[in-house]
């Protein structure tokens, strides 16, 4: 019987590739799982670690905060600087601070009329 | 002769399954033509889904793996049911014979009633009355590759239905491979791609179909 020998070399390779194509659909949905548990447990723990660090501002000296200040001469003859913190994000956005030529703070508060 | 008069036994048992696909497919198909007749002007009328009749198309699949489904489970998932298996048990028919009579009678369930009800509604849809842009040859081809995903549901059913393993072992493999060829085929292939994939699933079933039915015991 030719063809039924024929028949069963063509059957075991049709029933290996089965078997490997459901392998690999199985490896599929196993992939999948994993990755979707690492989107759901793992990812928004490493997204909290990293917003738990908090922007610190960075300390400018007494020379940077003068030349990034807007100068403000009064009749008096002395000179205020006007300093805003635009870009801080720890609550003081828009915040003015106003320091006299010794670098004493006279008045920290927003300015509405920027 | 002996496959003439098994062919011919077979496919009156299963004439009930051909009424039912005629039901389904022209009697919801009419229905759902004549509704999207009503509605048209927003289709580009180029492939089934963005066709006047892309209803149609669900409609097909649903019928044709029903009607594959339900052949493959009264022809091979639960012997007696049918009466070709009694040849089985007497030999007086080749195995070959008695399998190429099951899977002949399949097909031409498939291809007769379920084609040929398509072809019908096809036609109707066509009709220059009907629809100001009638839908084009590409989705008469696709709706045949719906229909064959029937013929795939078949030997599916079928191979898990002789596969001598246990349920929770390699029986349901058959099944298996035709649904991951089922998904395969609707991942926007396009008609070529998708016509290779169900041919090859086709081709890898009945392949162990065969060997299967010759080698097993009944």
């Amino acid at each position: 019987m030719p063809n039924k020998l024929l028949i069963r070399y063509l059957a075991k390779p049709a029933e290996i590739l089965t078997a490997l194509v459901i392998l690999l659909l199985l490896v599929f949905i196993v992939q999948m799982i994993a990755l979707g548990i690492e989107e759901v447990l793992i990812v928004p723990t490493q997204r909290e670690q990293a917003t738990d660090i908090p922007n610190k501002p960075k300390e400018l000296t007494t020379q940077e905060k003068i030349s990034r200040s807007q100068k403000e001469f009064l009749p008096d003859g002395t000179i205020h600087f006007l300093y805003s913190a635009n870009d801080a994000d720890d609550g003081t956005k828009n915040a003015t601070e106003i320091f006299d030529a010794n670098s004493n703070l006279i008045w920290k508060g927003v300015k509405f009329n920027d | 002769m002996r496959f003439l008069a098994l062919l011919k036994g077979q496919q009156k048992e299963i004439l009930g399954n051909g009424v039912v696909q005629i039901l389904i497919v022209l009697g919801f198909g009419y229905s759902l033509v004549n509704g999207a007749a009503l509605h048209e002007g927003s289709y580009v009328n180029f492939s089934f889904s963005s066709s006047p009749i892309s209803d149609t198309g669900s409609l097909l699949i649903f019928a044709s793996i029903l009607c594959g489904t339900i052949l493959g489970i009264t022809q091979f998932w639960i012997p007696g049911f049918r009466r070709t298996w009694h040849f089985l048990l007497h030999r007086c028919a080749s195995r070959t014979t008695i399998l190429l009579s099951q899977i002949t009678a399949a097909v031409i369930t498939l291809v007769i009633f379920t084609g040929g009800s398509w072809t019908l509604l096809f036609l109707y849809a066509s009709l220059p009355k009907l629809f100001i842009l009638p839908p084009t040859c590409r989705v008469y081809i696709e709706g045949w590759l719906f229909i064959s995903l029937g013929l795939l549901s078949y030997l599916g059913v079928a191979l898990s239905g002789i596969n001598p393993a246990p349920l929770y072992s390699t029986k349901l493999f058959g099944i298996t491979l035709a649904g991951i060829v089922l998904i395969v085929t609707f991942m926007q292939l396009g008609i070529l791609w998708a016509s290779a994939v169900i041919a090859a699933g086709i081709l890898i079933l009945a392949i162990q179909l065969y060997s299967m039915f010759l080698e097993r015991e009944f």
